[in-house]
């Protein structure tokens, strides 16, 4: 079926770059310019087997612009043999990388209960910034403050309109024009990012190397009944939060494929590969990794105030350490913190006076034991008096 | 002839099929917008390199829009057409901005059908001729509900690829 110019104008102006863009990614040669003045007004391509030339406008306030590009799509669909609309979704996402997260139900019937969209949606931009986290620096767990380029990153990347095959949700990694002229296809490392490309394109490739990475540790997991596995993907960009992020979107009869469509600007480090499906049994195990990984890395700038309910330091001066019962998730707990001298002094002034202690540290656990490190900002958090109630 | 399709129909499609038989005969392929474009009603495309007595075009595949109208109320004397053209029309031909030439071609009919295509085994005739003409840059003109446009240029196979040619030398805008 044919596209029609309120296709184009419906959502979003197709710029056109973003035409000349697909042209040239798909083999059509510009042959010629015409220009009104010092304007140009159209571009005339080429198709790759010369046997059509498509007339494509370049000036987006011309009255024809619509109805000329809905013309060329047609034209172009005609050549490739798919869809006309196709082509225009292919054009829109030229210069962008596209996930797809495809929540494959039992029913098939394309339909998402109501209950269950704002946790696919949540997750799955928990997914991206996961990825987006991982790019900047693979690391077990991510807390605190996200850096700057991910902030950026989550910005700019969007979810796009959803898609008929059991539900489908869309997230859009826009990439800048690639004005280098055509390299060959770059080497793949797993897991590696080639600083050389686009931040948003380091993190499409983060993702696909997280989720293999994912599936790969869940399944040798369940073989060797240990979490081990996960530690060895932190470096292909496995996290805590990537596995709580799949997890989350586990429900009773779905599988869960991720895959990702390269945009055509920049070069693919593979062709599109299969999607990678998750079943029910696996995003339970990623459950378990997410909370297995969170352990393993401090969590920064973590604000602990509790009493403090035991002392120890070796006779004389000097650091000594401490143990303070305070919150952590919800629960009590016993946090150990190795003081210097003037700390240490504070914390006994605490002690006696049954005054709370507040400070800042990077909280990590080690088996079943909690520790807070780098502890500092440390003050006495007195009760209040009686009077001033 | 039956109910069949409305008066007005039934001249735009015969005055389509008299420019795209131009067309065809000058070697130029005709395209139709999809949905209803106020402005334009056919695309002529040319391939490659137009040539036009001996000389060859700047650029290649060059494309000119129409907007066509057909009439059996108007004819021509002395070679020359006077057609009024509603106010609106007339705007959007001798403005800009587009991303091609445009011209207005009027098709001049007989008033009864049975005079309008004259078929034989031997030959199939339509009657009778088209003009064009370009309003780019034409004075504004206020509160007239038509304005009445001058035509003195047929439309034939020849004149038409001389267009084609005129807008591979970016001399038609």
């Amino acid at each position: 079926m044919n596209i029609v110019p309120r296709d184009i104008s419906g959502s979003r102006a197709l710029a056109p770059l973003d035409v000349a863009e697909y042209l040239r990614t798909a083999g059509w040669q510009p042959v010629e310019v015409y220009s009104d003045g010092d304007v140009d007004r159209a571009a005339v391509w080429a198709a790759p087997d010369d046997s059509v030339e498509v007339y494509v406008p370049l000036r987006v306030q011309a009255r024809d612009y619509d109805h000329l590009l809905a013309h060329v799509i047609n034209q172009v669909a005609d050549v490739e043999g798919r869809p006309a609309h196709q082509i225009l979704a292919d054009i829109r996402t030229t210069r962008a990388d596209v996930v797809r997260v495809r929540k494959a139900s039992a029913a098939a019937d394309g339909r998402l209960p109501l209950a269950a969209g704002p946790v696919l949606f949540a997750a799955t931009a928990d997914l991206m910034i996961a990825a987006a986290s991982a790019a900047v620096e693979p690391r077990s767990a991510y807390s605190g403050r996200r850096s700057r380029r991910v902030q950026d990153f989550s910005e700019h990347a969007s979810f796009g309109h959803t898609e008929e095959g059991s539900f489908v949700v869309r997230v859009v990694v826009p990439l800048p024009p690639r004005l280098a002229p055509r390299q060959t296809t770059l080497p793949v490392i797993a897991g590696e990012s080639r600083a050389d490309l686009p931040f948003n394109r380091q993190v499409t490739e983060m993702l696909l190397s997280a989720v293999r990475g994912a599936y790969r540790a869940a399944t040798r997991a369940m073989l060797e009944r240990s979490l081990e596995p996960f530690r060895e993907q932190v470096k292909h960009g496995v996290s805590a939060d990537l596995c709580k992020a799949l997890a989350a979107m586990a429900s009773e009869d779905s599988l869960i494929e991720i895959s990702v469509a390269w945009s055509r600007a920049w070069p693919a480090p593979a062709p599109d590969a299969r999607p990678i499906g998750f079943s029910r049994d696996v995003l339970d195990v990623l459950g378990e990794a997410a909370g297995f990984l969170g352990e393993a890395e401090p969590r920064e700038d973590f604000e602990l105030t509790g009493f403090v309910s035991h002392l120890h330091r070796e006779p004389g001066q000097g650091p000594g350490e401490i143990t303070v019962v305070g919150d952590v998730d919800g629960r009590s707990r016993k946090i150990r913190v190795v003081l210097d001298e003037r700390d240490y002094e504070l914390a006994v002034e605490a002690h006696r006076r049954e005054d709370a202690l507040a400070l800042i540290g990077d909280l990590r656990k080690d088996g079943r034991q909690y520790r807070l490190e780098r502890p500092r900002r440390l003050r006495l958090v007195p009760e209040p008096a009686v009077d001033d109630v | 002839m039956g109910d069949g399709l409305p008066e007005q129909k039934r001249m735009e499609h015969f005055s389509e099929a008299y420019v795209r038989a131009i067309a065809a005969a000058a070697g130029f392929s005709v395209h139709r917008p999809e949905d209803d474009f106020d402005s334009t009603d056919l695309w002529i495309s040319a391939r490659g390199v137009v040539e036009y007595q001996g000389k060859r075009g700047k650029k290649r595949s060059p494309s000119l829009a129409l907007q066509l109208k057909c009439t059996f109320k108007h004819q021509p004397t002395g070679g020359e057409l006077h057609f009024p053209l509603k106010l609106k029309n007339y705007d959007d031909l001798r403005q800009e901005p587009d991303s091609m030439p445009r011209i207005l071609v009027v098709v001049c009919v007989p008033e009864h059908w049975d005079e309008r295509l004259v078929w034989s085994p031997e030959e199939l005739r339509m009657l009778r001729c088209a003009f064009w003409t370009s309003l780019r840059g034409a004075p504004d003109v206020e509160n007239d509900a038509t304005v009445t446009v001058r035509l003195c240029s047929y439309l034939s196979p020849e004149e038409l690829c001389r267009l084609m040619y005129l807008v591979s030398q970016e001399e038609l805008r």
